[in-house]
């Protein structure tokens, strides 16, 4: 995209298609056959309209039946090869056209990927990431209308002028002229109105959803400050700007198709206009003009689909166009030119690392150290946003850090395989995800060689759960776990972790929202269920800190404190302030 | 049906627009009919009697004249159906949304998370394919073929009769392929609802899928699942298609029946060529409208299934309520009381009652606590209070008043409430602020600041109360957000203050600034909490305790610890801290 002009509209929309259109390439053969099958779809149906005028026409003139017979023939064959061209046309166009969509899907799932984490946060709440799966399907009207439709369009209209050049000059200019207007003119004004302002609609529309958004999170706000009909308003507002929005579209719509109509039987009058004084003068008969006349009506079917179709060519273009600035986004953390791969867990030192956000005034974390090694646990606490996410991440290759800070059994992270490292470690957080499948397909993500799901989901306590679904660990877990309570939850992760069975556990506020009990009796499962494993734990819950070898006390991004339970307790910092406060707040179970 | 017929009922309603929309659409009917007749006269007149322009010229300016209003009725039925389609849609989200706020935040939290925002926003749109598309093409499907129909009868019987008998071969053919393509739409639909959910989440997935070190495998997998989709997908259109083919060959076959029966009629001079030609040109219309009704009513399709949606939501039973509304001016003066009285209340479609049988009462100046597990009936019991919900059974008095003859306005008017997150609207700091008290001048503004300690940072922003909340503009913290909450508590400045208390753990410094707000907040006023700190529950004047919806017991906390071994076992968890 650097090489183009970015300020100007046309110079985006020309290269977006030529993205688009690169996707297509393989697909090039069944594209030209779908493009074939529409042009003899075209060529039948004029050939039906301009043999049933020569039919109708030498009829009137009463010769011989025999020199009908042709014309019969032609036609029923015209009539029906139409509508199997028609058919095979469209089986082909969409066969083709999920291949390029499946292809598309292939090609953003492999190209966000590198982005996640850390690359596309900033959008707001995964919405447009998850907006980009409608974009994809709205690139089919790139695919259908934007390739075939129009190159067969200008082959039927240099066919149709060529045929009608055999019987005059001006006749052949006249309908050319007329296919031309519609089919190109028409269709670049329209297409160059309606991009700035579907542009617009876009704005409008956005606002309604925000809207609906504050509807929904706010209705006991606007309730409690009796503001129904002031809100109300505000939709109403909302309500008329998207409409003329879209209606200010429409009237572009509309006027495409009433110019089309206007331009192709115009330019019917036009032949006839032309044709009649030849007809007169003799230098073509009366069949000729009434066959002429029908072609013109006849190929100005394909042609006349083509304005209005620019303008969902047009949205698809816009969606192609979020979808590529998203792949384009720079990755967070690039590879390392010769990646070193890391198979096995010894230590991992953390030496003085600072880390600031970009576009943050300060550090994030400043002068943070720690090591670990196997069998080792660390508990990192501090009040909300001192920084533990952040560290996290860190260990996790998420974030970027400078050289000579994080050493994975020595080496330098920033030589080693972002993968390999992500391979040594099992992270348990409450916003994990969980698949819109089965008990069983989101277990074996983790582990597919262990089938022994059971066990695990008893060790976890999920036994009695389990034994309650009809359809056991073939049960739906709804839209990200929906199904599930928040306990069942966050002991289904912890069965998944366990069946992960990698070298280093990371847990992230691992049981909030458990009851007291519950988090004793998980935390406690959490340590033992891998001896060798070790663990960092992030939490400001400070339960079952006795059990840990080592607790990191974050403020501001600074460790402020670390040292045992016992040890911190007696310090009368930090940490027992946030004892102390803890002491105060009651976790019923929610 | 019925669903469609209110829609159909919906359209009629905007009745001048409805008009148009169809007016034109037999307008540009008629149009067609009569742009064939002349062209046909033109030709015939051409082709055998060899006349020239200014022979047919008077007819060349009829047609002309006939070609430019067909243009016109083309945009005008265009245009008007999308004013239409805008219009109802605008309509039913004004109504939609103002059913939504009426059923309030009880009913919407019985929604399934996002069903409602789409049912909002994307379920309306798809409704403009109904009424845009389909609706007036039902129209021209029913009018133009007859009106064909009534212009050849007196022409030509016999084309009459050939289009009478086949017409209705092709709504024959649509129902008996729509009945066995309805089930294979609805199937693909499926397959490919089911599709696009699983891409859904693996792009949302994406990150757990690097944990679990699963990329390159789930790539290869959404390869597979696609490929398996489009195969699949392939199979149903292959049969979909196929109905389409036989419509259009059974409407070609029928015009082309009639070129070769007028043709050779025509070879006996048994008919005249300019009514042969005129026939030729015609009879493909007449199939046209049927035809494409078929297309349109897939497209249609997904709106009707929307509608069922929003419908459901408008027929959703509002609270009823006395007609009689008191009047008084003296409504929360102290003393007051307030009553319980065998409350309860069941949510629509559930069995067990969200509160059952519950009596307490609040004094004035009391400050209450509300305590039990997730589920026990609080936010419920809350609800009530507010008035989000009426009970079923039981009554609340006001000063032994049924609070029910009171206006819910008015009522709600002396009650300040305080959510765990508050929204912030995307609007200025400013209309944020004075959403609960439009009368507010600078001064109480920056007052409510100063109480809720939100000042220093509100006015050292750039453009100060005036700085929108948003995207690109400025985000609040949740903490910062929870104090945003109290500074229109304190601005609403209302007798009572319904609170439910934070779980989130704060930073230590911010937590004290909080505590000491919300005492200057509590102070002088009566209290209802929702309590999740134990010093809260230590302060009150009494403690409620809900277990299931009932209520288990009420006093002090110290005493009910002594007293009541449920409420005990409901704070034994804490002390094991």
């Amino acid at each position: 995209m650097n090489a183009v002009d970015l300020a100007d509209p046309a110079a985006i929309s020309t290269e977006v298609s030529r993205r688009l259109l690169s996707f297509a390439r393989p697909y090039w053969k069944e594209i030209s056959l779908s493009m074939l099958l529409s042009l003899a779809t075209t060529a039948a149906n004029i050939g039906m309209m301009g043999t049933s005028a020569y039919l109708i026409a030498t009829a009137a003139l009463q010769p011989s039946i025999a020199v009908l017979q042709v014309a019969i023939v032609g036609v029923r064959t015209f009539g029906i090869s139409r509508g199997v061209f028609r058919y095979l046309e469209r089986l082909v166009s969409h066969s083709v056209n999920f291949k390029l969509l499946s292809e598309l899907r292939g090609w953003f799932f492999r190209a966000i990927e590198p982005l996640v984490p850390g690359g596309v946060e900033d959008l707001k709440s995964g919405n447009l990431l998850a907006g980009s799966v409608q974009d994809i399907e709205t690139l089919e009207d790139f695919y259908v209308r934007g390739i075939a439709p129009p190159i067969a369009a200008a082959i039927v209209t240099t066919g149709v002028s060529l045929f009608t050049l055999q019987y005059s000059i001006s006749m052949a200019g006249m309908l050319a002229i007329g296919l031309i207007l519609t089919g190109l003119v028409l269709s670049l004004q329209i297409r160059s109105i309606t991009s700035r302002l579907s542009r617009a609609r876009i704005q409008t529309r956005t606002r309604l959803s925000e809207l609906a958004v504050e509807t929904i999170d706010g209705a006991a706000e606007i309730l409690m400050a009796n503001t129904v009909d002031a809100h109300l308003q505000k939709i109403k507002t909302g309500s008329r700007q998207a409409k003329d929005a879209s209606l200010s579209l429409s009237i572009w719509y509309s006027i495409s198709l009433g110019t089309g109509t206007l331009i192709s039987n115009l330019t019917l009058v036009g032949i006839l206009y032309l044709g009649i004084p030849l007809v007169r003068s003799g230098q073509i008969d009366g069949v000729s003009l009434a066959v002429l006349a029908l072609i013109t009506l006849a190929s100005f079917e394909p042609i006349n689909l083509l304005p209005s179709a620019t303008v969902k060519i047009e949205t698809s273009l816009a969606a192609a166009r979020r979808l590529f600035d998203l792949a384009d986004r720079p990755v967070p953390i690039p590879e390392p030119i010769h990646p070193e791969n890391i198979t096995h867990f010894s230590n991992l030192t953390i030496r003085h690392l600072n880390f600031t956000y970009p576009g943050a005034q300060k550090p994030a974390l400043f002068d943070v150290s720690l090591q670990i090694t196997p069998g080792k646990r660390i508990a990192i606490v501090g009040p909300s946003g001192s920084g533990k996410t952040t560290l996290l991440n860190i260990i996790q290759h998420n974030l970027p850090v400078l050289s000579d800070t994080v050493f994975w059994n020595g080496k330098d992270a920033c030589e080693l395989d972002g993968y390999s490292i992500r391979g040594l470690i099992g992270v348990l957080s409450q916003n994990a995800y969980l698949f819109s499948t089965s008990i069983k397909e989101n277990l074996k993500l983790a582990n597919s060689y262990n089938p022994n799901f059971q066990s695990i989901l008893e060790e976890v306590g999920l036994t009695a759960w389990l034994n309650s679904l009809p359809n056991g660990l073939d049960t739906w877990l709804g839209d990200n776990g929906s199904q599930l309570s928040g306990g069942e939850r966050q002991r289904l992760l912890l069965a998944r972790t366990i069946l992960l069975n990698r070298p280093l556990l990371l847990a992230d506020e691992p049981f909030a929202n458990l009851d007291l009990a519950s988090e004793d009796k998980l935390l406690h499962l959490l340590l033992q269920c891998q001896p060798n494993c070790a663990q960092i734990i992030a939490t400001h819950r400070l339960t079952g800190m006795h059990l840990y070898d080592e607790i990191l006390v974050l403020d501001d991004g600074k460790i402020v404190e670390r040292g045992t339970h016992t040890d911190l307790l007696i310090t009368q910092g930090l940490y027992r302030r946030l004892w102390e406060q803890q002491t105060n707040l009651i976790f019923f179970d929610r | 049906m019925t669903i469609q017929r209110r829609l159909t009922r919906l359209a009629i309603s905007n009745t001048l627009l409805f008009t148009i929309v169809i007016i034109s659409a037999i307008l540009t009917g008629g149009l067609v009919i009569g742009q064939a007749w002349f062209l046909s006269q033109i030709i015939s007149r051409v082709h055998l009697e060899k006349a020239d322009l200014e022979q047919v010229s008077p007819l060349l300016v009829f047609l002309i004249t006939i070609v430019i209003f067909r243009a016109i009725a083309v945009f005008t039925n265009e245009y008007s159906a999308s004013i239409l389609s805008e219009n109802i849609r605008a309509d039913i989200r004004e109504k939609l949304t103002a059913k939504v706020l009426k059923l309030g935040p009880a009913f919407i939290s019985q929604q399934q998370a996002g069903s409602l925002s789409y049912t909002l926003t994307g379920a309306i749109d798809t409704l403009d394919a109904y009424f845009s598309q389909y609706l007036p093409q039902l129209v021209i499907a029913a009018v133009l073929p007859l009106g064909i129909l009534a212009v050849v009868f007196p022409i030509d019987v016999l084309s009459a009769v050939i289009l009478l008998l086949t017409a209705p071969l092709i709504p024959i053919f649509m129902i008996l392929i729509g009945k066995t393509t309805e089930t294979l739409t609805h199937r693909q639909y499926q397959t490919f609802s089911k599709m696009s959910g699983f891409f859904l989440d693996s792009i949302r997935g994406i990150a757990e899928l690097k944990k679990l070190g699963r990329i390159q495998d789930h790539a290869v997998q959404l390869d597979i699942v696609s490929e398996r989709y489009r195969s699949a997908t392939m199979n149903v259109l292959r049969i979909s298609f196929l109905s389409a083919l036989v419509l259009e060959l059974a409407a070609t076959l029928s015009v082309a029946v009639i070129a070769v029966e007028i043709g050779i009629r025509l070879l006996y001079g048994q008919i005249e060529f300019q009514q042969a030609f005129f026939l030729l040109v015609i009879a493909p219309e007449f199939y046209l409208p049927l035809r494409q009704l078929g297309a349109r009513f897939h497209a249609s399709r997904n709106g009707v299934s929307a509608a069922r949606q929003l419908f459901t939501i408008l027929d959703e039973p509002e609270p009823r309520l006395p007609a009689a509304i008191r009047k008084t001016s003296s409504l929360f003066t102290l003393p007051f009381d307030i009553q319980f009285e065998d409350v309860s209340f069941v949510y629509p479609g559930r069995d067990n009652e969200a509160v059952s049988h519950v009596t307490f009462s609040i004094q004035s100046g009391e400050t209450i606590a509300l305590v039990g597990l997730n589920g026990a009936g609080k936010s419920t019991l809350v609800s009530l209070f507010l008035r989000f919900i009426e009970p079923q059974s039981g009554r609340i008095l006001y000063n032994n008043q049924n609070i029910q003859e009171f206006s819910v306005d008015q009522w709600r008017t002396g009650i300040a409430w305080l959510d765990q997150r508050p929204t912030l609207f995307n609007a200025s700091i400013r209309e944020n602020l004075s959403l609960v008290q439009p009368e507010a001048d600078e001064k109480e503004l920056l007052e409510a600041l100063r109480d809720a300690r939100l000042d220093d940072l509100i006015l050292n922003l750039p453009q100060g109360l005036d700085t929108q909340v948003g995207e690109n503009a400025f985000r609040f913290s949740g903490g910062q957000a929870q104090r945003l909450g109290l500074a229109r508590a304190f601005l609403k400045n209302a007798p009572i203050l319904v609170l439910d208390e934070p779980t989130s753990h704060l930073d230590a410094l911010l937590e004290t600034d909080l505590t000491q707000s919300l005492s200057k907040l509590k102070h002088n006023r009566t209290c209802l909490i929702i309590a999740h700190r134990l010093d809260t529950v230590r302060q009150a004047d009494r403690v409620i305790m809900l277990q299931a919806g009932k209520l288990v017991c009420s006093g002090k906390h110290d005493d009910l610890l002594q007293s009541n071994h449920q409420y005990a076992a409901l704070f034994a968890g804490e002390s094991k801290l």
